[in-house]
């Protein structure tokens, strides 16, 4: 299997058949990081849609220094930072409302109760905070990659997320006692 | 260690992302330590509730419709190979002859300008103007090949300002939440 990076030199040379490979591995991460960083279903979609054509035109640019992963989700954070700034009214917007639209099993009660909560003490924390926890807590970059996305130093990525912990655990205390 | 330290390198900690040293630093701290002990299992807790939580799925059709958006923009150029290297997208966006005329215009205009200038500039000072230091040079390359974002003017920093350099230069870190 091609690696992202031989994919995108595959792109560069206009093989749209390599990009669409690209575009289906990472839209689930992409769409999860978008919809997370928004809360917001449409918004998610156009966030992630632009980022594969910003992908789809950078590629005879794009240089493998930094691995396509990061550089995707640089491309993808900056595009919701953007989002969030000119829409600073909805914090949470669909965040809250999704989780009761799927079928209910019996205890989903309780547990579309965590989603809501989790998902509005995420939706809570400062831009970058929000950025730095779902990037490592649900992609699983590290402070290396993170920082590099971010434009923060390893400390800095640190702080951010010894800082999103506590504002999520002060929120969320009570599951936490369980 | 101090307890604010040794907090710091939880999530590491959680994550066998440690190196020896500072895990073995860790672990003899948390012996000693019953509130870092504490701390640690709400650390773990709050990890596993928070990746508990799913994100919607990926909405219906989503590949499709990036890549036929994709083969529009590659339709109306012809290919996705650009000849030249340096960033083009503006004249993809759509500027009629006039336009394009206009900018013609100016930017000759701004030439003649800039030669006067120099002339004037280097007979008064009997040097050349600076060149830009390396890493400003390829942070603004690095700029233009992440996000080909031309049109951002209306954020605090603006691509290619003075400002949203300096910020990449420094490494915006933690400090700039909001
Ligand atoms: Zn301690």
């Amino acid at each position: 299997m091609p690696s992202d990076e031989e994919l995108m030199s595959a792109v560069a040379e206009g093989d749209l058949s390599a990009f669409e490979q690209l575009v289906r591995r990472y839209q689930r991460s992409g769409w999860n990081t978008a919809f997370r960083l928004v809360g917001d279903l449409h918004a998610a979609e156009d966030i992630v849609q632009e980022a594969f054509l910003r992908v789809l035109r950078a590629a005879p640019r794009y240089r493998p220094t930094a691995a396509f992963r990061t550089y995707f989700f640089r491309i993808l954070t900056r595009l919701c930072r953007n989002h969030r700034r000119r829409n600073v009214a909805s914090p949470s917007g669909d965040l809250d409302a999704w989780v009761s639209q799927g079928p209910a099993p019996e205890d989903i009660a309780s547990s579309q109760e965590v989603h809501s909560s989790v998902n509005n003490a995420l939706a809570s924390l400062p831009a970058r905070q929000r950025e730095a926890v779902v990037l490592r807590y649900y992609e699983g970059l590290s402070y290396g990659e993170i920082g590099w996305v971010m434009g923060a130093t390893r400390k800095g990525v640190e702080r951010l997320l010894a800082r999103g912990r506590a504002a999520l655990a002060n929120k969320l205390g009570k599951l936490l006692e369980k | 260690m101090r307890c604010d330290r040794a907090q710091a390198m939880m999530d590491r900690y959680v994550a066998e992302e440690l190196p020896r040293v500072e895990r073995v630093a860790l672990e003899s701290h948390l012996r000693e330590c019953p509130g870092c002990r504490q701390q640690l299992a709400q650390v773990q807790t709050l990890l596993r509730i928070l990746r508990n939580v799913p994100a919607p799925p990926v909405p219906q059709g989503l590949v499709d419709r990036v890549m036929a958006k994709a083969g529009q923009e590659i339709g109306s150029q012809g290919s996705v190979v650009q000849t030249c290297s340096r960033p083009v997208a503006w004249w993809r966006h759509g500027l009629t002859p006039q336009q394009i005329g206009f900018a013609a215009a100016l930017a000759a205009g701004l030439l003649v300008g800039v030669v006067l200038g120099r002339q004037t500039w280097t007979n008064s000072l009997r040097t050349s103007a600076p060149e830009p230091p390396i890493a400003h040079a390829q942070v603004m390359d690095a700029e233009n090949v992440y996000l080909p974002d031309y049109l951002d003017y209306f954020s605090s920093t603006p691509r290619g300002s003075f400002p949203e350099i300096y910020l990449s230069l420094t490494s915006v870190d933690s400090n700039q939440e909001f």
